[in-house]
């Protein structure tokens, strides 16, 4: 049955929080890719630093989340839990860390997280935790060599992931400075447009090093040929785009009454919103696996339960309120969005958030 | 005359730093060939024809040098320089070459040829065509109708652009055979690179290149001493999937294979999974070249730090038997060859200079010379001359040796008979009763042989058995495994495991048949010692016959054959999303996998047996010339020698030069050059 996309859906209460708290998180952008492609170097080039580790070799690491501000350092285990970085750093990890999340002030973190992933086709390493990051992000941007670009092996995993993360794929071609003419840059690229065709949308080529080189030395001639300020400019287009449509796409949900049988009710699963995989909903961790339906429906009966014993203690406790009553409380999360919307003034969400909020009251009101 | 014969010729002399082992295989090699011409000059017209065999045998040694690796890992570039010519065949920075392409140095050529292109077969074209090949069965057998509609589309968009680059009727060519006398870059071009749609000339490049099977070049390169083939194969891991089929069918001949890796990512999993494949079948026939050094900016340091991470991997895969591992630039060599060291990117030349200087010293020149040893080419081609040292020429050397020393030992049997019988005329063994202890001997032979051939026969199906069972569950408890977790499991579904351990069973098979070999042949040249013994007396005790050695078996090329289950994670995706219980995926899944390992089994099981088949026709044939050796002596009717001294002065040559062909096998070969290794062992 095809997903219909344009009709109003009706959901609970807590599912539309849970919604609408997916909705409003961060993007994920991940960078992935074959081992030493380059992707640890570009990222360094993004936050203008050189936090991360780059080498010849394959890299041994989890993935890195790289998260706006000056936190310190945390490890999430394969539950979820938080811990603070180990004495010995990314060396001395356990083996079942799932991810690695540094903090840093680096503009480029306001937007979007960006997360480092292992090197792919490592014989040493499975593929795994790069893959299943992978599938968690919101946008990914896939690295491969200009001398070696787009073999097979990189073709077919990138061709199995979900068609969302094509469609705002971009495909950034490194070591550019590694071939020998514009010529031949453009060969590559007019190969790579067309086996690539729908599988990404955009396609720029870069040289990480000469980006490095053209800001320590401020030559902006270099730095608008070493092809990196374009790729800072269509990430942050593509941000503030993939938020805009993220809550775009809330709108379409309404709050209802939570009849007898709550699975006839609620639309699920939201497929616009079905990549969400690590942070979002802290019930979602620690029961990774069990489908999205009996996630929501635990989630609803729990939400039902402490609404019941709250009542229950009101009624015990104080006296009938009597505004409160007839106006509704402001919901947790509308108070999030306008905190963040406050805070940050060319948020790129804003309009779409107080259009949302509009409706949210409208809906909850009726 | 062509444009690139006369570029050529332009190039400075190819250095012989690295020549030094093929320099003594050669050497070796005329030993031998000027005792074939003393035996020629003392036995006359009799012995000129298995004389005239044995030279062939020796000047058709010309071992097979395969190059393999991922695309654009520089493979034709690579063989460009070791040919002693840059730019003589096309390479490109997009997946380019697209047909099998061997480049003979020197040696024997059919008249007036310089090169020629072999076109596909109409069958195996229509194989292709039709059900793309070996990839598209294992596809349509898996049911991945992704991959299978991907093959289609690549073959039919392939049946389209050679209808537009040779007719409508481009189908008449296939079968045929272009040849010319002469080569070109423009004319190499036309056969053998995929063409880039998009540029001026693709018309032209490429335009027979998609029926093309196989193309050979021509070439002489006085540096090298002896004839070589150099064979360049197109890209494995191309998102253009025909190109993968057609490389790994072409190793089958190689004597020995050159693993191409970039040092920008040398080794990933499909490197990993080439290097398996080709070491199942041989590993000390495995060297492994990373190209483009210059690529990195501290080579001096990382090199190590690549080397490190390269044992690494290999010991933990149990690939520890690699014993070359080589680190070079196909760059610097040419930029060596043509003494272009200036036109080299600047980024080239600084990481050159890095490596000279950190080879040798600030003072050590960046020349020519140093930009050749730096380029890893004198160390790849002492490495290919070891190898060829220990496999191909060995085995042609010892072949030769053994025929013509029992060659000239019989010659010198009959001489010395005819002077007894000339002297004091004794028959010691009349041809009847020779007759008889002939017969019974092929007798003994032939059942000797027959019960070990049965013996090793059946061993090796009791293995195979157990391990294709063990193969089997291994994989079903992987794939259930992986059906529980909802992942695709092809890490831990080892198609290696069914390779090595077939291997291991194939190995045992070739050393029981070399036991049962040269069983037979020591007791066979037992008797025949001592039929000569009681046919000329003490005499012949000295001189004694060799018997055959026991056959070549290479591995067979099934082993390094692509199964269903070398196959990428979609297509156990898709076959792990089609089974609802692990139970059905099991139902659908053994039956498959049985197949597919019968194919090898059966295969492999047929080489042995030819391989029995082949000692035992060796062994008879070997009883049989020795017989009419004997008889020769028994009847004792060749007495018109007109001088009994002159005979006994050409049994004394022919002893003496036997005594010289036996002396030599034993002689070891000088050490490789002092210089290479220790540049390689410095780099
Ligand atoms: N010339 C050149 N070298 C580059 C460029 N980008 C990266 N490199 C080099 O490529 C090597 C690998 O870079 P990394 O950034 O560590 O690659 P990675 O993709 O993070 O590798 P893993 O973490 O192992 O997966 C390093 O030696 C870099 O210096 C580039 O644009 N030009
Ligand atoms: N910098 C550098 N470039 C190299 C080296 N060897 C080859 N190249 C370049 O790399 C590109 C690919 O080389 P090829 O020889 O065509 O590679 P290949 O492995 O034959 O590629 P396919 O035939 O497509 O599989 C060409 O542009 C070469 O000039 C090297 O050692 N250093
Ligand atoms: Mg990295
Ligand atoms: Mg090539």
């Amino acid at each position: 049955m095809p997903y219909d996309t344009d009709r109003a859906r009706p959901v609970s209460q807590f599912a539309y929080d849970r919604l609408a708290r997916q909705a409003s998180t961060k993007p994920r952008i991940a960078i992935a890719g074959e081992f030493s492609a380059g992707k640890s170097t570009l990222l360094n080039l993004l936050i203008g630093s050189d936090l991360l580790t780059m080498q010849v070799t394959a890299t041994d690491a989890p993935p890195i989340r790289l998260c706006h501000g000056a936190d310190p350092a945390q490890w999430i285990g394969p539950r979820g839990h938080r811990q603070p970085m180990p004495e010995g750093g990314i060396d001395a990890l356990p083996e079942h860390c799932r991810e690695v999340q540094l903090f840093y002030e680096a503009d480029i973190l306001r937007g979007a997280d960006i997360i480092d992933l292992p090197g792919l086709a490592d014989p040493n390493r499975s593929d795994a935790g790069a893959h299943s990051a992978l599938l968690g992000a919101h946008m990914a941007i896939w690295c491969t060599p200009a001398t070696q670009a787009w073999r097979q092996s990189e073709r077919s995993l990138w061709a199995a992931l979900p068609d969302r993360l094509h469609r705002t794929g971009l495909l950034v071609v490194t070591r550019a400075d590694k071939l020998d003419s514009d010529h031949e840059r453009e060969r590559v690229l007019r190969r790579l447009r067309r086996e690539t065709e729908g599988l990404f949308s955009h396609i720029l080529m870069l040289s990480a090093t000469r980006g490095i080189e053209a800001l320590q030395t401020r030559d902006t001639a270099l730095w608008a040929t070493s092809g990196c300020g374009e790729l800072i400019r269509q990430i942050t287009a593509r941000t503030s785009a993939l938020r805009k449509a993220r809550l775009a796409l809330l709108e379409r949900y309404k709050v209802a009454e939570i009849a007898a049988d709550p699975e006839d009710q609620v639309p699920d699963p939201a497929p616009e919103f079905e990549d969400e995989g690590v942070d979002v909903a802290p019930a979602a961790e620690s029961t990774a696996g069990v489908g999205i339906l009996e996630l929501l429906r635990q989630a609803r009966e729990a939400h039902a339960r402490k609404e019941a014993e709250a009542t229950q203690a009101q009624r015990e406790v104080a006296p009938a309120p009597t505004v409160a009553e007839t106006e509704p409380p402001i919901p947790r999360e509308v108070e999030i969005w306008r905190n963040i919307a406050a805070q940050q003034p060319d948020f790129p969400g804003k309009m779409e958030i107080s259009t949302m909020i509009e409706h949210y009251l409208v809906a909850i009101s009726r | 005359m062509s444009q690139a014969v006369e570029a050529t010729e332009k190039h400075s002399a190819m250095p012989s730093f690295g020549l030094r082992r093929m320099t003594a295989i050669q050497a070796e090699l005329d030993a031998l060939n000027a005792r074939l011409g003393e035996a020629e000059a003392l036995l006359g017209t009799d012995a000129a024809k298995p004389l005239l065999s044995l030279r062939k045998t020796l000047d058709s040694l010309c071992p097979q040098i395969t190059f393999v690796g991922q695309v654009k890992a520089g493979k034709t570039a690579l063989v460009n320089a070791l040919s002693g010519r840059p730019g003589l065949l096309p390479s490109d920075v997009n997946p380019w070459t697209s047909v099998v392409t061997s480049i003979q140095v020197n040696g024997q050529r059919p008249r007036n040829v310089r090169s020629e292109f072999t076109f596909f077969q109409r069958d195996e074209w229509e194989d292709l065509v039709k059900e793309g090949g070996r990839l598209g069965e294992m596809a349509r057998r898996a049911g991945a109708h992704d991959e299978l509609a991907e093959i289609r589309r690549q073959v039919n968009a392939m049946c389209e652009k050679s209808r537009a680059r040779l007719g409508r009727n481009f189908e008449l060519l296939l079968g045929q055979r272009h040849k010319y006398d002469h080569f070109d870059t423009a004319l190499i071009e036309r056969y053998v690179c995929l063409g880039d749609p998009e540029e001026d000339g693709a018309d032209r490049q490429g335009r027979f290149a998609d029926i093309t099977r196989l193309a050979k070049l021509y070439i002489d390169e006085p540096a090298y001493p002896l004839p070589l083939l150099f064979q360049d194969t197109p890209g494995v891991n191309d998102p253009f999937l025909m190109r993968e089929q057609i490389t790994l069918k072409s190793v089958r001949g190689a004597s020995l294979c050159v693993v191409v890796l970039s040092a920008a990512q040398a080794l990933n999993a499909v490197d990993l999974a080439l290097v398996q494949l080709l070491s199942s079948m041989e590993n000390r026939r495995v060297i492994i070249f990373v190209n483009r050094i210059d690529e990195l900016d501290r080579p001096e340091t990382q090199v190590a730090e690549i080397r490190r991470s390269l044992t690494r991997t290999f010991d933990s895969q149990s690939l520890g038997g690699i014993g070359h591992i080589i680190f070079g630039c196909a760059r610097w060599a040419e930029a060596a060859l043509t003494g272009g060291l200036e036109q080299l990117r600047p980024d080239s030349r600084a990481s050159l200079v890095r490596v000279v200087e950190a080879v040798g010293n600030a003072d050590t020149p960046v020349n020519a010379q140093t930009a050749w040893i730096a380029s890893g080419l004198p160390a790849l081609q002492e490495a290919i001359g070891t190898i060829v040292e220990q496999t191909s020429a060995r085995r042609v050397v010892e072949h030769v040796r053994r025929k013509l020393g029992n060659l000239v030992m019989g010659a010198a049997n009959q001489a010395l008979a005819r002077c007894e019988a000339g002297e004091a005329p004794r028959s010691r063994l009349s041809p009847d009763e020779l007759e008889a202890r002939l017969h019974g001997l092929r007798l003994d032979t032939e059942t000797q042989l027959a019960g070990a051939s049965g013996d090793i026969l059946a061993r090796f199906d009791a293995d195979i058995a157990d391990i294709t069972a063990a193969f089997i569950d291994q994989s079903l408890l992987a794939l259930t495994d992986a059906f529980a977790q909802g992942v695709a499991g092809r890490e831990k579904l080892d198609p290696m495991f069914l390779r090595t351990r077939t291997r291991v069973i194939y190995a045992r098979a070739v050393r029981d048949a070399r036991v049962m070999n040269d069983a037979a042949g020591q007791s066979a040249s037992d008797a025949l010692n001592a039929i000569y013994g009681a046919l000329i007396g003490e005499d012949a005790g000295n001189l004694t016959v060799e018997p055959p050695q026991a056959p070549h078996m290479p591995p067979p090329v099934s082993l390094g054959r692509t199964i269903l289950i070398d196959m990428q994670t979609p297509w156990w995706k898709s076959w792990l999303g089609r089974h609802r219980t692990p139970e059905a995926l099991e139902q659908t899944y053994r039956p498959l996998i049985e197949i597919e390992v019968k194919g090898i089994t059966e295969d492999v099981r047929a080489c042995i047996e030819t391989a029995l088949e082949e000692t035992t026709a060796a062994m008879a044939l070997f009883l049989e010339e020795q017989g009419q050796i004997a008889a020769a002596i028994a009847e004792r009717n060749a007495i018109q020698t007109a001088s009994l001294a002159e005979t006994r002065r050409l049994v004394a040559a022919l002893r003496q030069l036997h005594g010289r062909i036996r002396g030599e096998s034993d002689k070891a070969l000088p050490p490789a050059g002092a210089k290479v290794m220790e540049f390689r062992n410095a780099v």
